[in-house]
């Protein structure tokens, strides 16, 4: 076994997975292909152009589109293609910081909580440079899992690019403790959950409590006195067991041996990072493609929760794109488009609803996240979206604010119980977005005497839901009296008609 | 009865019905209780939440001839045989509607831990999210059409530290009323009060519209969720819905008499819940972790909650609803009999009390005792589990009713260890 490991250390990629092509839309049509078979009891048209670019926006750079973004894609039917399209947004710094807010949320979640909420930031901001460097999502775990207790210069921080400071969050959000760090590890970054095995053996579970003291004695620090000391012969000890462990992986390898001086790794979490960023680590890959999938689709490919029914399709799906993601280099950005630019994914689904024991990964309506929902609000009103280098500290506290009231950064996580559709319709964000003194789009509809009532109303409609009024909006605006042709009170009735549009459940999901 | 029984295990996989006979013997004893149980059932309860620890042994469990004791002198009560602490007179006058288990015992002696096990009746568990007692209530008693939500949480200390609904549907969702309450002004609904009422109903109206065109095209549990989280908030916005939470609607002398503290005011909002029907309201009162100067900080908060729980006693009697509302007065464990050097108590979970007031079968009960030291449990140790499965029992709910949980696995409301304290169910 040990040596088994020390191979595929030093062989980058594993073979086998060649037969998939080197192109993006190879693996779209392998993925596509797998789907396909149980697409048939389901409708699988694709949805409609205004639909696509508000579902890809969404997901891919955090927000809905400007109203002049939705009607140029919708007018370019013939010059933009949904994949230049794809390609366009998710090579954004947007898509960056919108992933980065993904891979923190995936990583240390705790980060969105007190007390380790103040880690946040830096680490986002850290993962999106990373992410607009092109840098390999294996590599920046590396970096996340191996960065030094000791200070920083900057000219040691951010690898071959960036000027930032690696962030200390995996300590530091596990209070320095070894075994807090291999519990976030393994479950964040391989999804391997060994925390039940901390206090005791478990009689269903897959893992020891010795295994989990192999694992945390990766992270022991040295200490000065230890400097020459081998990571292999740090040890941990088993709280009331009597023992001390040396660091093993859970899988049951011994990762090095002591005679490999070439690979000069000297702390146990450098080991421990290595073998994460392995090609060939078996857990990283679909780890992350299946939770970018359930980023998504509302559910991931595959779960390992018992009663699941075993979908073998699913399966090979999940398969298929975590060995085309390593062959990519495991970049995060062509994940994202590959993703995006499946059958799927762009699957017309407002059909009749599914049901949870439905095969076939039907993308079912999801919430806007936090995030998604503050930018979006700001989107449709007219304002830029925040961007935390340029913005006033007022801003920024205001989206703060407004974070903590609507917690989910996960689309998956996402609620609304009755505090917050409080908040939604009598809140100060939202009052202060209807008032047309400063809702930049109302006021400047307000003051366009050429424009007419409905040419008003189209424009909310394709800034708030990024479509132009159905027949039936237009009958119910209609009868609701929002179309009444009265200059005087044209302000106001468009702030009203802005509140109740960004009320609505259509504004709030992702379809 | 049997038949029923049978039937039930009939229906069950082999599997489940295995499981479940190994567990027939809390089976039976809550189908004998079951029985046994009066009429009339308990139809919302008030959870009075000593937030930090109270030192159970200074209020409801004294030890007068121990050094253990601490200065504390012990009153009697309306009830022979049931003696509280000194700063409880108000509570006194009514102990023939109060019960006191003095015989809870556990072993989570950390308060994260202790806090999640005497809320939801569960030790933690990676990756279960387990909801509240007071969620569990509320998807099991709450009208879908009510217009305040089923569990209120009032002045919890930090959110998301307590009151959650867990793996349960967001309609079992706490509202929270004054999170963080630094004084009564703050006991109020973020955001209940609408901002411009007078475009409200137009708005309102073609909301209603939108939504349910939007549904009809074809919508899946999300939507449906949202559409149902907007129409909850509206009808909370109704104005009489509104003054549910006016405390200044209420009499000064009535305001006065459950004291002018957050958790004082926070009892009569209670009350006037109550009187809405909702099902489950908590009111927390922090401050319990007493290692420092325990007798000085627990003779005030005693004194504070003795107002606060007095009144509502009285309120709930004279409006003839004490029968029906169960009010728990409990925190996360108990506190070391043996007073450490700083005149304080450290944590004790091994024997801590609880006491409950109202429902139909608190009649004076004393119900077991502790050593005379104070530090072990002598007779009829109850646990947690035991103590949500006789709350449920008394509401008619099935303690031993399965959720789905976040982890795609059953989980029952009460542990399936979970016995009745028989004494409180008739």
């Amino acid at each position: 076994m040990q040596r088994v490991f020390l191979v595929c250390l030093l062989s980058a990629i594993p073979s086998g997975v060649s037969a998939l092509g080197d192109q993006p839309e190879g693996v779209v049509q392998e993925v596509n292909r797998q789907l396909a078979q149980l697409l048939e009891s389901n409708h699988h048209e694709l949805a409609d152009r205004t639909t696509f670019l508000r579902r890809a926006s969404l997901d891919l750079i955090g927000r809905i589109p400007t109203a002049a973004e939705a009607r140029a894609f919708v007018a370019s039917e013939d010059t933009e293609t949904r994949e230049q399209a794809i390609r366009r947004l998710s090579r954004s710094p947007a898509a960056a910081k919108h992933l980065a807010t993904f891979v923190r949320t995936l990583w240390f979640p705790q980060t969105s909580v007190a007390p380790y909420e103040y880690l946040a930031g830096d680490t986002e901001a850290w993962i999106a440079d990373q992410l607009n460097h092109d840098r390999p999502l294996n590599e920046i775990a590396q970096q996340l899992i191996s960065v030094s207790y000791a200070p920083q210069t900057s000219e040691q921080s951010g690898g071959p690019m960036g000027s930032l400071t690696t962030p200390k969050t995996l300590i530091e959000a596990n209070d320095h403790r070894p075994e807090r760090m291999a519990a976030n590890a393994t479950s964040s970054f391989l999804g391997v959950d060994l925390s039940c095995a901390q206090c005791h053996d478990h009689p269903f579970d897959a893992y020891s409590q010795e295994q989990f003291w192999q694992t945390a004695a990766f992270f022991v620090p040295k200490s000065r006195f230890e400097e020459n000391r081998p990571w292999y012969e740090i040890e941990i000890k088993i709280p009331d067991a009597g023992k001390s462990v040396a660091p093993v992986l859970f899988t049951g390898d011994l990762p090095l041996e002591s005679e490999s001086p070439d690979l000069q790794l000297t702390s146990g979490r450098e080991v421990f990072a290595t073998w994460v960023g392995q090609a060939n680590n078996p857990f990283f890959a679909r780890r992350t493609v299946n939770q970018l999938w359930a980023e998504y689709f509302g559910a991931p490919l595959v779960t390992r929760q018992p009663d699941q029914i075993a979908s073998p399709v699913r399966e090979q799906a999940l398969e298929i794109l975590a060995e085309a993601w390593v062959e990519h280099q495991f970049d995060l950005r062509w994940l994202a488009e590959t993703i995006v630019s499946t059958d799927a994914y762009q699957i017309h689904h407002r059909g009749p609803a599914t049901t949870a024991t439905d095969p076939f990964p039907y993308m079912t309506t999801r919430g806007l996240t936090g995030p998604q929902l503050y930018d979006s609000l700001n989107i449709a009103a007219g304002k830029p979206p925040i961007r935390g280098d340029l913005d006033s500290a007022e801003q920024l506290h205001d989206r703060q604010a407004f974070l903590e009231m609507f917690p989910a950064y996960r689309s998956v996580d996402v609620e609304r119980c009755v505090t917050q559709a409080l908040s939604l319709m009598n809140g100060e964000k939202i009052a202060r977005l209807s008032d047309p003194n400063s809702n930049p789009l109302v006021r400047g509809l307000a003051a366009a005497p050429f424009l007419t009532e409905r040419e008003c109303v189209e424009s909310l409609f394709w800034s708030t839901l990024n479509r132009p009024p159905g027949e039936p909006d237009w009958q119910q605006l209609r009868v609701a009296g929002y179309l009444e042709d009265d200059p005087a009170t044209r302000a106001q009735r468009l702030g009203d008609l802005f509140w109740v549009l960004v009320n609505s459940v259509e504004f709030n999901t992702n379809h | 009865m049997l038949q029923g029984i049978s039937r039930r295990l009939f229906g069950m996989s082999l599997a489940a019905a295995s499981s479940s006979m190994m567990l027939q013997g809390s089976w039976l004893r809550s189908l004998s209780a079951a029985e046994k149980t009066s009429d009339t059932k308990v139809k919302r309860v008030i959870l009075l939440w000593l937030h930090g620890g109270p030192a159970t042994i200074d209020l409801w469990d004294l030890k007068p001839e121990h050094d253990n004791g601490g200065p504390f002198k012990e009153i009697a009560t309306k009830t022979p045989g049931m003696r509280i602490s000194e700063h409880f007179p108000g509570l006194a006058k009514w102990s023939d509607h109060c019960a006191i288990v003095r015989s809870m015992t556990s072993r989570e002696g950390d308060h994260g831990r202790a806090v999640h096990l005497a809320r939801t009746g569960y030790i933690p568990q990676a990756g279960i999210d387990f909801p509240d007692l007071g969620a569990l209530v509320a998807q099991e008693q709450a009208q879908s059409e009510a217009p305040l939500p089923g569990f209120i949480s009032i002045a919890p200390p930090q959110r998301p530290a307590i009151a959650s609904r867990g793996f349960l549907d967001t309609a079992a969702s706490p509202l929270v009323v004054g999170e963080m309450a630094k004084s009564v002004d703050d006991l109020v609904v973020r955001d209940l009060e609408q901002r411009s009422p007078l475009g409200q109903s137009r708005r309102v109206d073609l909301l209603g519209q939108m939504n349910e065109h939007f549904l009809a095209q074809g919508s899946d549990r999300k939507a449906i969720e949202l559409a149902a989280a907007t129409q909850r908030a509206l009808r909370m916005m109704h104005p009489d819905v509104v003054a549910a939470f006016d405390l200044e609607r209420e009499k000064d002398s009535v305001r006065d008499r459950y004291g002018r503290t957050i958790f004082g005011q926070g009892c009569l909002l209670a009350r006037r819940l109550a009187e809405r029907d909702v099902p489950f309201v908590e009111v927390s009162l922090g401050g319990w972790d007493t290692h420092y100067d325990n007798f000085g900080r627990v003779a005030g908060l005693s004194s504070q909650l003795d107002s606060g729980f007095a009144s509502l006693v009285q309120d709930l009697s004279e409006r003839g609803m004490l029968e029906e509302t169960l009010i728990l007065c409990q925190g996360e464990f108990g506190r070391t009999p043996k007073i450490n050097a700083n005149s304080g108590r450290d944590h004790w979970p091994k024997a801590w009390a609880v006491m409950a007031a109202g429902g139909p079968n608190c009649h004076g009960q004393v119900i077991g005792s502790t050593s005379k030291d104070g530090t072990v449990v002598e007779s009829k140790p109850y646990q947690v589990p035991d103590l949500i499965a006789t709350v449920c029992a008394s509401m008619g709910i099935d303690p031993m009713k399965q959720n789905d949980s976040n982890v795609n696995r059953p989980i029952r409301i009460a542990d399936p260890s979970a016995g009745l304290i028989e004494e409180l169910v008739g």
